[in-house]
């Protein structure tokens, strides 16, 4: 059993890096999304001024 | 029977099945007939959440009611027969058991899981986690607690890996996805998770409000956070976020591509804003609700209660959502003191998420003390990622442990 509670707890550690991680991947999509079409669509106002 | 005696007990089946059974088994199903019913009747009351309860209550109740004798000298129902695995035997219980065809065709591939999830995700308002995606996760992420705490925990209790991750998901506060991750990972007691989970999810809007006083001074609760402080997202960017994070999200974890598909497919119907659609996801989603409850009661039979571990499965679960909640509120007393005071704490226990109900119950705290809060549209954010968190916890569990 200490084995396998052993397991588990480096289990948890690598679930929070994975987490980490991909929740990374999320913000940095949802910033690179904002960016491109915040940016462009307020490249189209300033040409339509 | 023809020219012999027919007697009352040869009339009513079910009577002679309960007086010519063991005493242990026909106390467990009164006992089982009784919990439907009270389930049916809070439901009904409004003191769980209705749209489950009552049908699953139902399910219950009628299951262990309808107990007849089978071929074979053998007692059954005829609702379903979930150890039918090979080919031969499913075609067999489709012609048997009326609720087979749901229980072959949604709940053993997880179907209704991700038809659940797609109404979800056209519910779900993705303003302030597209505003503010760090807070967001941030949030939802110290709300993991229970996810991560309860494997160990129930590996102690002499679960294996497998059976630990699916009961560890309970701390995600999303059914669905503990109904997927315990069909991916334990099969064998996917009914029990599962039912254990739906009960606490109905059962967390009475808990949480109670530990959100305990452990969240007053003032702190009052802090009023307007909707005018959120900056506008456009639709196109929401849609956008869809397809993107979605693509993203299976590529990266194609084992639970069925959730994070049907949730940001949701999520596109509702930013297209095709009328048809919507429609057709709020009845898909009251549908697939109503069936899932009914179905999940009827799965509840006396042999799976008397399997001794389900007392185990109870208290992890518990365990599970009290733990999540406490990450919750402590990712959210950390997220007011780095705001210097501006973030109202109650955020943080809507990082467990259960979409909208740890939003609405951190609004209802927030409200009893200051009748002029009004967090619930940032309370979506933390509650928005916590979906997310958990899909990703819930798609390590499953891509992982089965290596183990």
């Amino acid at each position: 059993m200490v084995n396998g509670l052993l397991t588990a707890f480096k289990l948890i550690i690598l679930a929070y890096g994975v987490l980490a991680v991909v929740s990374l991947i999320v913000i940095m999509i949802v910033i690179i999304l904002r960016l491109v079409i915040v940016g462009r669509k307020s490249a189209s106002t300033t040409g339509e001024n | 029977m023809v020219g012999g005696t027919i007697t009352i007990l040869d009339v009513f089946q079910g009577l002679t099945i309960f007086l010519k059974t063991d005493l242990t088994f026909s106390v467990v199903r009164v006992f089982l007939i009784v919990l439907g019913c009270s389930l049916v009747y809070l439901g009904y009351k409004g003191k769980l959440e209705p749209i489950l309860m009552i049908p699953m209550g139902l399910g219950m109740a009628f299951v262990n009611a309808g107990i007849l004798p089978m071929p074979g000298g053998t007692i059954g129902n005829l609702f379903t027969n979930p150890l039918a695995e090979e080919p031969a035997d499913i075609i067999n219980a489709l012609q048997i058991y009326f609720l087979q065809p749901f229980y072959t065709l949604t709940f053993a591939n997880g179907l209704i899981a991700c038809l659940i999830f797609l109404g979800i995700g056209a519910l779900t308002d993705l303003d302030f986690f597209i505003a503010k995606p760090m807070l967001s996760i941030a949030l939802a992420i110290p709300a993991e607690l229970g996810t991560m705490l309860t494997l160990p925990l129930a590996i102690a209790l002499g679960f294996n890996f497998k059976e630990a991750a699916a009961i560890a998901i309970i701390g995600g506060a999303d059914g669905p996805m503990v109904l997927f991750s315990s069909i991916m990972l334990a099969k064998h007691l996917f009914v029990v998770i599962t039912l254990v989970a739906y009960l606490y999810l109905s059962i967390i809007y009475a808990i949480y409000p109670y530990m959100a006083k305990l452990l969240i001074p007053k003032n702190m609760r009052a802090i009023p956070m307007q909707p005018s402080e959120i900056p506008r997202v456009s639709s196109r960017e929401k849609f956008a976020f869809a397809i993107v994070a979605g693509t993203i999200l299976c590529l990266l974890f194609p084992v639970a591509a069925p959730l994070f598909a049907c949730f940001f497919f949701g999520v596109a119907i509702k930013e297209a804003n095709i009328p048809r659609y919507r429609e057709f996801t709020d009845i898909l989603l009251s549908g697939s609700t109503m069936f899932l409850g009914f179905v999940l009661g009827a799965l509840l039979s006396v042999d799976i209660v008397l399997d001794p571990r389900v007392f185990l499965i109870i208290i992890l679960g518990l365990l599970a959502l009290l733990f999540s909640g406490v990450g919750g509120i402590i990712g959210g007393l950390v997220a007011y003191k780095l705001s210097g005071g501006k973030i109202n704490p109650l955020l943080g226990i809507a990082g467990v998420s259960c979409v909208p109900t740890t939003a609405k119950i951190a609004q209802k705290c927030a409200k009893e003390v200051n009748p002029e809060a009004m967090i619930l549209p940032h309370a979506m954010g933390p509650c928005v990622a916590g979906v997310i968190t958990t899909a990703i916890l819930a798609a390590f569990y499953i891509t992982i442990v089965p290596l183990l």
